[in-house]
């Protein structure tokens, strides 16, 4: 890609923001002292981007990442997904908010254990109010994308590390988000496992998916499109990847 | 040693509201079990302790005039200290609020020496004081309800003369008081040991002040003398006896209650009284034993739920090295420490309740009622209670977490279909992994309170269908009366026949026979209008001479069956009957239920013992009603035969075993209550368990979009789950082994068994159970919700 083609691919992000945070603060109150986690963050991920957070434990990454998934509120600043402002949201709306425009995959899976692999990923399209046979024909679909058609009837304690990731990614897509975000996806992996997950990733991407990532790992944060860097807070550092995407 | 105990101080501390909740639910049990055991223990030896606080008479002479009974005084006053020694006169007086029918159940009792003390009868004061002045009375706490006074109020006599006495024993119709007494003044209601009477029916008693007394021996006729005594020692009281047999000598004593009285007190038979007793200890034993069946079934299920609230943290200690060894130690410190808040809790709350206990007759005997503390029971109940915990906790408490199950149990896959906050709370209840232990726990606490609920509750309906349909226990007809006389008068007894509000009518006669070598009551019905016939309960009735009719509990003791021959012995040869049927033992007389041959008049004839005939047999007459029949015109009837001590079946007879079986209603329905307790504290425990254990899967579920209110409503749904499940399962079990427990009930009473289902109560129960269920789910939906949902995700 040259330097031109880049302006242009900048332009056309700019004009279709899909995360959008501005000077965002959150503070927590904890028994000792209280802990700044964010301290004037900003971050815009236009859509189609595949976005990498990096920095050292404690600098808000995650934090960050709460936020723009509305599991968190900021103590100050905007935050907008996909148009829709998140400041000031009920937490109903934010649910709804969620539904709608995001995916989530953690580092630990946050599985539903009580069922099966098929009916984790059915679930936030239930939530969502669509149809059981069209969700259904969704969600096989996906764990055949993903490489798990055959653990449908399994429960996820029954699955590898890398199987769970893999079943959590369905699940973040199961009603086709604007956004996919994931928070160290392959921290709990073998290398083996972890290569799997960021092979899907790429697939994702490069298919259309938005994704803001969040990790510590190098190799990780290398397959992403544009990395970013955070300390004490802050992005001190938005821009590609060295080895680029 | 110093890590197991900051383990389980750590546990306790930090989950100190399930802890709370656990020693709550033991302590429950255990207080229950401990109270009801003591209170057991209480009853049986009641009405002993009341007996000798009481210093009743136990030895008495009762003749019919005052010199002999002077006499016989003299005689006690060398043997005993005097002032255990008392003289009454019996009265043929009543107040006008007493029906004619119930006379002779009143004693109006004057006092001429000492009667009427705190030492000698009448001696326990409930309420006031002693009648001292000239219009003075006391008045006994059966008579006191019967007559609806108190101390203070005022009570208007009237009295029979000498001739109006004379002419009502020989002309029922010339029962009529003739003397207006005027008002007197009720100073005390006093408790004597005829109240303790398991047919408390029928033992008024009205005691005199001795100015009182004075004043009417003037006018009113008097029915006997009472001279005696209260003799503690049994060797003396036999002395006592025959020097009061060669003093008086038998020539100078009429009538047939003209005897020396041995230990007989007031009441008539002390065996029948501690048999009631026995029925009301049973059902408090019973009572105990639920509770501990509940406390070994509630306590463990819910320590297995405290455990898994800290499961969570056996996965890291173990990284540290925690070994089996150090889980049990800490196990067992944890589960000590519970045993011993929960055995303080039990000791305290049982010492709370015990004035609650003894219950029926026995309340009525208990000579000191109010707190009790039962040491023995109260140090065993406490022991066992520590023990219960400590043996549960290391059942239960000590296992580590259980493994997430490899794929959803079956039950659970049930709710894959449902629409997603149903489907969730559906997995939550039943999952068969980690939380499985609260899941099963939970549904089988619920559903053995609810059966238990379901099972006193049917047992309370049957009881109370019972209680009123006297032909199911021995009384196929609507009045009953003793023909005053040797027999009935011809005429009245057609002008009877002849009225249409008589359905029926039969002169039933009482007395015994010698049948397999055991005397047993006899009843023969004699039918004169209609049909009368005995309740059956299997075979048939008598059709013809030769055939019997014989009690359940007669023919079991004997191993007799219908088709059998039953030998009966006459003053002749010995006959033989034959058993047609097993029926409900009527009650003639003195004869009732615990007899149980039925039979023609002419066998009765041919096989009752004449000495029992004359002196003890009774003869009454029976009526059924036609339906709308007029009961006070056939009454007006009857009493031309009965002299108007015609008694309405249902009203005013009850045979002592069904007044038992009442006595004991408050065990069911303390068993009712106790039950809805312990579901709800399970309830309330499992929810909020649920709630703190579930707060991760319902972020992850928030996390994917489920909304707040979504995810409250999951514990909404959860408990309403809840409700319907122990519903679903606890209200059949527990309607059936209500039947059951009432057919072996109604077996050992002689009754017919119909049972009723509680069909409103069952409602309410459901209802309430659901309507609980659902709020406490509610009640911890927002502590399960917490806001913002990424801190419950981290946290986790």
């Amino acid at each position: 890609m040259t330097l031109s083609e880049h302006a242009l691919d900048d332009q056309a992000v700019t004009r279709d923001l899909v995360v959008s945070v501005n000077q965002v603060f959150r503070t927590f109150e904890q028994d000792t002292a209280p802990v700044r986690a964010l301290r004037g963050a900003d971050l815009d991920i236009g859509r189609g981007e595949f976005v990498a957070v990096m920095g050292p434990s404690g600098c808000g990454k995650s934090t960050l990442l709460n936020i723009v998934a509305g599991l968190d509120v900021p103590d100050e600043g905007e935050v907008s997904v996909a148009g829709e402002a998140l400041v000031g949201k009920t937490e109903s709306e934010l649910a709804i908010m969620r539904r709608q425009h995001v995916g989530i995959v953690f580092q630990f899976f946050n599985l539903l254990e009580g069922m099966t692999a098929l009916e984790n990923v059915l679930m936030p399209a239930l939530i969502a109010g669509r149809k059981r046979k069209a969700a259904e024909t969704r969600g096989r679909d996906l764990l055949d994308l993903l490489g798990i058609g055959d653990k449908a009837k399994q429960s996820p304690a029954a699955l590898s590390g890398g199987q769970r990731q893999r079943l959590a990614i369905a699940r973040a897509l199961a009603n086709e988000p604007t956004l996919l975000l994931a928070d160290e996806p392959t921290g709990a992996l073998d290398s083996e496992g972890g290569e799997e997950v960021l092979e899907l990733f790429t697939r994702l991407h490069s298919s259309g998916q938005t994704i803001l990532l969040v990790t510590h790992d190098q190799p990780v944060a290398d397959a992403a499109q544009r990395l970013v860097r955070m300390r004490d807070g802050r992005v001190i550092d938005d821009g590609r990847p060295a080895s680029g995407a | 040693m110093a890590a197991a105990l900051l383990w389980a101080r750590t546990n306790l501390r930090s989950q100190w509201r399930s802890a709370a909740l656990v020693v709550l639910i033991a302590g429950l049990c255990a207080a229950v079990a401990m109270a009801a055991t003591a209170g057991a223990r209480r009853t049986t030896t009641s009405f002993d302790r009341f007996v000798r606080s009481t210093k009743d008479v136990n030895i008495f002479v009762s003749v019919p005039d005052q010199a002999t009974a002077d006499i016989a005084v003299s005689v006690l006053r060398r043997g005993v200290d005097p002032r255990l020694v008392a003289e009454a006169v019996f009265l043929a007086a009543k107040p006008t609020t007493l029906d004619k029918s119930e006379e002779f159940n009143l004693s109006v009792v004057g006092s001429v020496g000492n009667t009427i003390d705190r030492t000698v009868m009448l001696s326990k004061v409930v309420a006031g004081g002693l009648p001292t002045g000239a219009r003075d009375v006391a008045v006994n706490d059966l008579a006191a309800q019967r007559f609806g006074v108190r101390s203070g109020d005022h009570l208007h006599m009237v009295g029979y003369s000498p001739g109006a006495l004379q002419a009502c024993s020989t002309d029922p119709s010339a029962c009529i008081t003739d003397i207006d007494l005027g008002d007197v003044t009720v100073t005390g209601i006093l408790r004597v040991p005829s109240d303790i009477s398991p047919e408390a029916a029928g033992s008024y008693a009205i005691g005199l002040s001795p100015a009182l007394t004075k004043s009417w021996l003037a006018s009113v006729a008097n029915e006997s003398w009472l001279s005696g005594a209260f003799v503690e020692s049994p060797g003396v009281r036999a002395d006592l006896a025959t020097t009061l047999t060669t003093a008086i000598g038998t020539e100078r004593i009429s009538g047939p209650s003209a005897d020396v009285f041995l230990d007989t007190n007031s009441q008539d038979d002390p065996q029948r009284v501690q048999g009631a007793l026995d029925v009301e200890h049973n059902g408090l034993l019973i009572l105990g034993l639920l509770a501990v069946l509940a406390g070994l079934i509630a306590v463990p299920q819910a320590l297995a739920r405290h455990r898994a609230l800290v499961a969570s943290e056996d996965a890291p200690l173990r990284a540290l090295g925690w070994t089996r060894r150090n889980q049990l130690r800490a196990g067992a410190i944890w589960s000590a420490l519970l045993g011993i808040a929960a055995a303080v809790v039990a000791l305290v709350a049982a010492i709370a309740i015990s004035p609650l206990f003894p219950i029926g007759l026995a309340r009525r005997a208990e000579p000191s009622p109010g707190v009790d503390a039962d040491w023995l029971v109260l140090s065993v109940g406490a022991l066992v209670t520590l023990l219960v915990l400590l043996g549960a906790g290391a059942l239960f408490g000590t296992g580590g977490a259980r493994a997430q199950a490899q794929s959803p149990g079956r039950l659970a896959r049930l709710f894959s279909a449902s629409r997603p906050v149903p489907a969730t709370a559906g997995r939550f209840l039943l999952d068969s992994g980690r939380m499985s232990a609260v899941a099963r726990t939970t549904v089988t606490a619920a559903v053995f309170g609810v059966a238990m609920i379901a099972c006193a509750a049917t047992v309370i309906r049957s009881q109370d269908y019972l209680i009123t349909r006297p032909q199911l226990y021995g009384a196929p007809w609507d009045l009953q009366g003793a023909v005053v006389g040797e027999a009935p008068d011809p005429d009245a007894l057609t002008a009877l026949n002849e009225n249409r509000a008589v359905a029926a009518s039969a002169l039933l006669t009482g007395g015994r026979v010698n049948a397999d070598g055991a005397g047993i009551g006899a009843v023969a019905i004699d039918e004169l209008k209609g049909s009368i016939e005995p309740t059956m309960l299997t075979g048939r009735t008598i059709l013809h001479d030769g055939e019997v009719v014989l009690g359940p509990a007669f023919m079991h003791s004997h191993h007799l069956s219908i088709g059998d021959s039953l030998t009966v012995q006459a003053s002749g040869a010995p006959g033989s009957l034959t058993i047609v049927g097993s029926g409900v033992p009527l009650s003639v007389g003195s004869y009732s239920s615990d007899v149980g041959a039925i039979m023609t008049p002419a066998d009765y004839k041919r096989y009752a013992t004449a000495s029992t005939i004359e002196n003890e047999g009774g003869l009454e007459l029976a009526v059924r009603l036609a339906p709308g029949g007029d009961i006070a015109v056939v009454r007006s009837e009857m009493s031309r035969i009965t002299g108007g001590f015609e008694r309405v079946i249902g009203e005013s007879f009850r045979p002592a075993r069904i007044l038992n079986i009442g006595r004991v209603r408050s065990v069911p329905l303390t068993v009712e209550g106790f039950a809805g307790l312990l579901t709800l504290l399970v309830l309330v425990h499992s929810l909020a368990t649920v709630a703190s254990r579930r707060r991760h899967d319902l972020s992850v579920l928030r996390a994917i979009g489920m909304r707040p209110k979504q995810a409250r409503h999951v514990l909404w749904w959860h408990g309403g789950m809840l409700a319907v499940l122990a519903i679903a399962i606890g209200l059949p079990l527990g309607v059936l082994g209500g039947r059951l427990l009432w057919h072996a009930v109604s077996n050992s009473i002689d009754s017919v068994y119909s049972p009723r289902s509680p069909w409103p109560v069952l409602v309410v129960v459901a209802g309430g159970l659901l309507i609980l269920s659902v709020a406490s789910g509610a009640a911890f939906s927002g502590k399960a919700v917490p806001h913002p949902i990424a801190r419950s995700l981290r946290s986790e």
